[in-house]
Formats: C-alpha cells, structure tokens, sequence
C-alpha cells in the first residue's frame, strides 16, 4: 500500500507540475496575442468592412428548443445586427411551448413553399417560415431532433450564405459582433476556416430590447464566479490555443464557420453531447486529413452575451453536460490520438484535453483519495501538504487574476473600478467550496457519461427581461 | 521504504514547492499592481486628454487660421496628437475646398512630416499606425513612404502600407500596388489588397486594364474581381474579352461587370457564360442578367431555370420571379419543360417575393379561368404537394 501511495502521490505532483506550466504558457501566449490583436484592431476601421463590396454575406443559424421567454429579443437584437447582407434562420426544433407562436405573433410569419436540401443529417422538417416585414428571416419549424447538433444542422441546411453563424436563442451579440469576427476571417480566407468570439454573462447587465445597453457584473456569486470562469476559458484559454492552432473548440454560443466546408465535414453529427467540441475536432480532422493549410481562429473582441445559471442546480446539470460532451467528442475522435497525420492537434491538443481536461476529475479524486490513505498510514507530512494546498491556490488565484488582467488590458467590458474589485475578489475565493462543487458536477457528468444516461435536462432561465 | 510524503521535502521538490509558493504571490501581487497603476495612469489621461481636446476644440478655428500660435499645441505630444486626430476626421467628410485646406495645414506645420519620419524610421506596431495614419491624410506625398513598406519583411507591415494606401483612395496609389503584384506576385492576402485597389481605382477603373491584360493566376482573378465592381460602360470591350478567358474566376467576374455594358453586346455574351461549365460562372451570368432585367433575357433564364445546379436554378427562379407583366407566360413555360426542379425553384421564388398566394389567387380568379390558368394552378398546387419529397438532382458543389 505504501509502494501505492509513494507512486501515486509522485505521478500526481508531477501531473499537477505540468497542468500548472501549460496554464502559465498559455497565460502568456494569451498576453502577447491579445495584445497583438488589440494593436492590429488600431489600424482597421470595420466600417470599410462594412462598405466593401467582397465582405461575403452570412447566414446566422438560431437553434432554439423552448425559448418563448427570449426568442423574440435574441432574434430582434440577431436582425439589427451591424453587417451587410445578414440572414437569420431561427430553427424551432420540436418546442413544446409558445416559441414558434411568439416568433409569428411578432414577426408576421407566413408558411412559405419553399425548397429544402437535406445537405447535412437532420430531423424531418414540418415547415419553412417567412416574415414580409423582415425580408431576411427565415423560422424552420421541426420535429424535436434531441438534440441542439439536429436543429443546427437543420438551419444550415435552409441558410443560403458562403459563412453560418451559429448562435445561441439565448444569446445576444454586440451589434458589431459580426464585423469584429469577420475582420479577423477576411485578413486571410483562404486559410481561416472558422472562427469564434467570446462568450459573457448578461446577466445583471441592462438589456433593452434585446440589446444589451450596459454590461455590468452579476450580484449573486454562483454568477460572477462564472464571469470569472468564462474570462479564463476565453480570454485566457482559447486565445493561447488558437494562437498555437491547436483551438479544440468554437463555443456553440457564437462562432462563424464556411459553410462549404461545414457540409464537407458532414454538419453537426446528430448524436453529439458536446456538439461544438465534436464539430471543430471534425473539422481539424478532415483539413489534416486533405493536407490543407488552415487555420480555426479565436478572436476575443466580438461579444456574444449569454445568460449563465444563477442556480446550483441547472450549473450543476450544465457542467455534468459540458463533461459528457468532452468525453464524448474525445472519445469519438480517439483515433486522432499521437496519429502522426493529425498535427499538433493529435500529439498536443487532444491529448492535453484527454489528460488535463475530462479526466482532471478523476486524477483530482484519485489525489485527494491518496492523501487520505497516506494520512490514515501515518506518513502524510503535514508541512508539505500544507505547502502544496497554499501553492494550489496561489497558482490558480494567479491565473484567475492573469485572465482578468487581460480583460482590463484589452476588451474592458468591465469598466468601473468597482467591478474590477469584484472580479479579483472572487478570483480569491473561487477556490472554497466552488470548486469542490464543480468537481462534483464533473464527476457526476462521467458516470452519466458511462451509464449511457444522455437526457437533456433543462436549465432555468430568467430572460433577457429580467436582466437588470 | 519511504513514502512520497516523507520523501518530498527532503528531495528539491519540497525547495521547489516554497519557490513555487513564493513566486505565485509575487505574481499576483505584480498583476494586482499592474491593474492598479494602469487604472490610475489611464484615469489621469483620459482626465488630461478630455481637458485638452475642450481646449482645443474651442480654439479649433483660431489654430486652424493660424491665429493661435502652432507652438501652443506642437510643443506638446498629446495635445498634437489631438489636433491630429481631430483633423484626420474632419478631413475624412471635408468638402474638395476645405479638404485641401485641412491638407494645407498639415503641410505648413510638419505634420506630414513627421509622420512620414515615423512611418519611416518608427518600431513595429509604432511604424504601422503610422503608416495607416499617414494614408488618412489622402495626401499624394505619403504614396512613396507607404510604398517603400509593400517591400517589409514583416507581414504586418505590409498590410499596414497597403490599408495607408488603399486609405487615400488617390488613383496614383493604386500604381505601386499593381506594380508589386505584378512583380512580386500576391505577398498579402486578397482581400485587403482588394478592398485598397477598389478604393483607389474608383474613380479611374481604366486603370487596371494595362495589368489585367498582363497578369496571370491569382492576380489575374483578383484584378478581373476589382474591374468588375468599378466597371464602366467604356470597358465593355475589354470585359467581353475576359468573357472568354480560360481562368473561370475571371469569366465569373466578366459576367458581373457586363451589367454595366450596353444591352446588345452584354445579352449575347451573359448568354454563353449562362452554359459556361463551370457553375459559379452559370450562377454569376444568372445574377447579371437578373440585374439586367430584360424581357430578352428571359428564354436564358428559363433555360438557367433548368440547370444541374441548384444554386444556378434557384437564381434564375430568383430573377424570372421578378418579371411581373411576363409571369403566366414565365410560368407556362416551366410547367411545359416538365422538370419538377424548376417549378420548385419557381414555386421556392414566388414563396421568397411574397407573390405565390397572389399568383395563386390571380389563377384561381373565375372571371380570368380558362383551360389554360387551369392548367398552371394544377401543375403549381402538385409542385407544392411534393416540393419536400424530391431530392437534389446534383450533388452540392459550393464554394466561397
């Protein structure tokens, strides 16, 4: 048993040595990136882009399953979008509440006979909608796919556009959103496949009709301990590893894809959990496979706002969910695994995922497990696991703070002082009892995963309304 | 045997550890005063800069008639940097006169050149917002500095002399670019150079012609893209030329150009790229003669309407839905062809301009029936009836 605890306890400090190295890497690749992107931004006005003839137009794909409380804000705010030549196709996938009444209620609908190409898998489709007063809305009405992967698929089929938007029901883009994330893709498009802006929390921000007036910090701490997260993932995470092209994911909230290649790679696979994730590793997948020179960008300016749990339950039921997603996509593409044909992304990015990411949980549990067994063998010493629990939570408050840095020196969506304070403060105190819940939540997400139980539990949402 | 608990603090890891902890801190005790000098500092500027620029904005005529003594704001960085600034944007709406005395004025007080000096001899990021700020100014003396950076070896640079050119919209700043893509070929993504030649050929597309006779390849498409959206009715000549030009990208932008060319020479020549092989020069010649919106170019239309392509057919549906007084003869036509692609397309068309329920109507009026309305309201109502179950004749083939 002893022999087990040395070994493990060994295996585990170096696996947390490396974990802790790769975050500061990529906290300094993020640095330098954004900071590169902020410079670049200085010296291009979006509006020529705007302007210019050769700006493709897009078509941007609203999924929604059971919105009736913000579907008509989100797709409102999704048409006076800032971009030339926009289509919106909001997909009804199966709602078993108001959703389609409230979007023909408000938008005129009228049933269209229109052709539809099943380019891409998806479920039966029982009609195509028009708006008379909104020439470029089209509303998919379908049979429930189960899925949020059946229903994008669905809009992709029906969006006439060279780029698809994918964007949530639930989410509300800054009005330039589109011209931000294009700057970046027109800079280069024969290379630049997809690419992906960040996502925010609304809530505790002022949205008016579906536009978002002012952003400011939610008041409950599940919600700005969220705020904090989704800096770190984004601003910090995604940065740094699209700057290595290595970008594992495009967050299904927002993220803009040629739509040519999209089809290619097949759409969306139906039976995704994770179905973001499972799209971009495809897609890297089959560009590597063809030998092509690409690039999947991250670019951290174009805001997508999107409102995050403010209850236990539904963050508990929507990180279980994110967990089986990772598992799932990772596993489904296990085969990219240290392949020599797949780049970086088979000898690096996936593997980081594999170890650092979905079966974090599982080494977090066999740790503290190993420290219990060491303490109960009598040979746990107290002063290093002392030293090591302090250096833990420096280095994470370290990141944390990292990642809030680069929100101040770059994008300041957060302005006042006051919020800034807040941040840090929650980058403190994240630690205790956040995290031991989230890897509750991520654990239960791997024995669901493993018990094959794929149910979509719903979350509880307030709307854009109530965020004040 | 010693367990790792034991072990570690005696090994350098448990040195490691204590420099570990103790550089964490350091870390976050760096970063916390970062974001708090940086607020601070960025508070007093902007508390300075909003100052300043009420100053100067209350004097704005005075400076600009030289009233105010040009060492009040040269002296001073930020204060020169807004009188830059505020000049860079009146000049960006000024009227013909008041922009060549903007002009004036940043001649006369070296500010011209001491933004060539730093678009010259500046660092990096420095350097290339000269550069950009240097084609703001729409002034010919900064073509030669900012064609000097086309030749960088960094990519950025050379991106930022080409958004400075294209910023000028001055035709003499179209030649160096058109020269070094001639030369040295595409060393700059398309679409920036594309948008600067757009902006800077505006007003004399003709321009472009001597190169686009001579380019080859990628140039040659992005050169034909750029004459096409600026194109004349007196290049008509030269855009039915590239009709016939082996790169189809080319035939594709000729086919956009020629809805600037007269009538009869544009038909003929909207109609062969109308059969090209290629689809996209199909679906372009299709949007052309949409434009075009001639009752001669329905039969080509009708005959797009049957093409393998769906894209190319929905576009022709597109435009012959637009053909109000032609619409029973349009769709005669297509149910005569028996080809359930195109009345879908039609059908799918009428559905996007709002009309089907009026062409239904209209044929279901009984005062108008005949045989023949009878006829088309049965061909379009089994159109309708089965417009989901049928598949695609082609396989996709799309391409941005």
């Amino acid at each position: 048993m002893l022999r087990f605890i040395n070994i493990s306890n060994h295996a585990l400090f170096y696996y947390y040595l490396a974990a802790n190295l790769i975050y500061l890497a990529l906290l300094v690749t993020a640095i330098v990136s954004s900071t590169t992107h902020q410079r670049r931004l200085a010296s291009i006005r979006i509006e020529r882009i705007k302007a210019s003839p050769f700006t493709p137009p897009i078509s941007v794909v609203m999924p929604a399953h059971n919105e009736q409380e913000c579907i008509v804000g989100s797709v409102l705010s999704t048409l006076q979008l800032d971009y030339p030549n926009l289509e919106v196709v909001v997909v009804n996938d199966g709602s078993t509440d108001r959703t389609l009444a409230e979007l023909t209620r408000h938008f005129g609908l009228r049933r269209a006979n229109m052709l539809y190409h099943a380019n891409v898998p998806s479920a039966p489709v029982n009609g195509i909608y028009l708006s008379d007063a909104h020439p470029g809305l089209i509303v998919v009405d379908k049979e429930p796919g189960g899925s949020k992967a059946d229903a994008n698929n669905a809009g992709v089929n029906a969006a006439t556009s060279p780029y698809i938007c994918v964007l949530d029901a639930d989410a509300i883009l800054e009005s330039n959103a589109l011209l931000r994330i294009m700057v970046v893709i027109l800079s280069d498009p024969e290379r630049i496949v997809a690419a992906g802006g960040i996502v925010r929390a609304v809530n505790g921000s002022l949205v008016r009709n579906g536009t978002l007036i002012e952003a400011r910090l939610p008041s409950r701490p599940l919600e700005i301990i969220q705020v904090v997260e989704y800096l770190r993932a984004f601003l910090l995470g995604r940065e740094a590893w699209a700057r290595w092209n290595m970008l594992p994911n495009i967050s299904g909230a927002f993220g803009v894809f040629r739509r040519d290649l999209l089809i290619r790679a097949g759409g969306y696979r139906p039976a995704a959990i994770g179905e973001d994730f499972d799209l971009v590793t495809r897609l890297h997948r089959h560009l590597l496979e063809q030998k092509t020179d690409y690039r999947i960008e991250f670019v951290p300016d174009p805001v997508c706002w999107t409102e995050v749990p403010s209850d236990l339950r539904s963050l508990g039921r929507q990180r279980a969910r994110w967990q089986k997603g990772l598992l799932d996509a990772l596993r489904r593409n296990s085969d990219m695994l240290f392949r020599w044909r797949y780049g970086r992304i088979g000898a690096i990015s996936l593997p980081y995922q594999w170890l650092f990411e979905s079966l974090a949980p599982l080494f977090e549990v066999v740790g503290l497990a190993t420290i219990a067994l060491a303490a109960i063998y009598g040979v746990l010493n107290g002063v290093f696991f002392f030293r090591f629990l302090i250096y833990g939570y420096a280095f994470a408050t370290l990141i944390s703070i990292g990642s809030v840095l680069l929100e101040e020196i770059t994008f300041r969506r957060y302005n006042r002082s006051r919020d800034i304070f807040i941040l840090i403060l929650f980058c403190c105190f994240e630690h205790f009892p956040y995290r031991q819940l989230h890897l509750i939540w991520r654990l239960q997400g791997i024995w669901q995963y493993l018990r094959s139980d794929f149910v979509w539990k719903p979350l509880k949402r307030a709307g854009f309304s109530s965020s004040h | 045997m010693e367990s790792f608990s034991n072990w570690l603090p005696h090994s350098n890891s448990g040195y490691f550890l204590m420099d570990a902890i103790f550089a964490s801190f350091v870390g976050i005790a760096a970063l916390l005063l970062f974001i708090v000098i940086r607020r601070a500092r960025r508070r007093s500027y902007f508390r300075r800069h909003d100052f300043q620029a009420f100053t100067i904005r209350k004097q704005w005529r005075e400076i600009l008639s030289g009233a105010v003594d040009s060492g009040f704001w040269r002296g001073d960085p930020m204060r020169r940097a807004i009188v830059q600034d505020f000049l860079l944007r009146e000049l960006d709406t000024a009227s013909p006169k008041d922009r060549s005395r903007f002009q004036e004025f940043i001649r006369a007080n070296g500010l011209l050149d001491a933004c060539i000096e730093q678009a010259r001899k500046g660092h990096a990021w420095q350097r290339r917002n000269a550069l950009v700020t240097l084609g703001a100014t729409l002034m010919p003396e900064a073509i030669s500095t900012l064609a000097e950076a086309l030749d960088d070896c960094q990519l950025e640079t050379r991106l930022a002399a080409v958004r400075g050119l294209g910023r000028t919209g001055l035709t003499q700043a179209a030649k160096p670019l058109l020269e070094r893509l001639m030369t040295d070929g595409l060393n700059i993504p398309a679409h920036p150079i594309s948008n600067a030649l757009l902006r800077c050929c505006e007003e004399h597309p003709e321009v472009l012609l001597p190169y686009l006779r001579r380019a080859k390849g990628e140039v040659r498409e992005i050169l034909a893209r750029i004459a096409a959206e600026i194109a004349l009715p007196e290049m008509a000549d030269e855009m039915i030329l590239l009709a016939g030009d082996p790169l189809p990208e080319v035939r594709a932008s000729a086919a956009r150009a020629l809805t600037v060319v007269p009538l009869p020479l544009a038909l003929p020549a909207l109609a062969g790229l109308a059969r090209d092989p290629v689809w996209f020069v199909r679906l372009r010649a299709v949007a052309s003669l949409d434009v075009v919106r001639h009752p001669r170019a329905i039969p080509i239309l009708l005959e797009a309407l049957r093409d393998a392509n769906r894209f190319v057919r929905l576009r022709a549906a597109a435009a012959l839905s637009e053909f109000i007084k032609e619409r029973t003869h349009i769709l005669e036509n297509v149910v005569d062809t028996h080809d359930r692609y195109a009345l879908h397309a039609m059908i799918s068309a009428l559905e996007l301009a709002g009309d089907f329920g009026k062409v239904v109507e209209d044929l279901s009026d009984p005062s108008q029936h005949d045989a023949a309305a009878t006829r088309l309201l049965d061909a379009l109502r089994e159109g309708v009836a089965n417009i989901w179950t049928a598949e695609p004749v082609d396989p996709v083939a799309e391409k941005v």
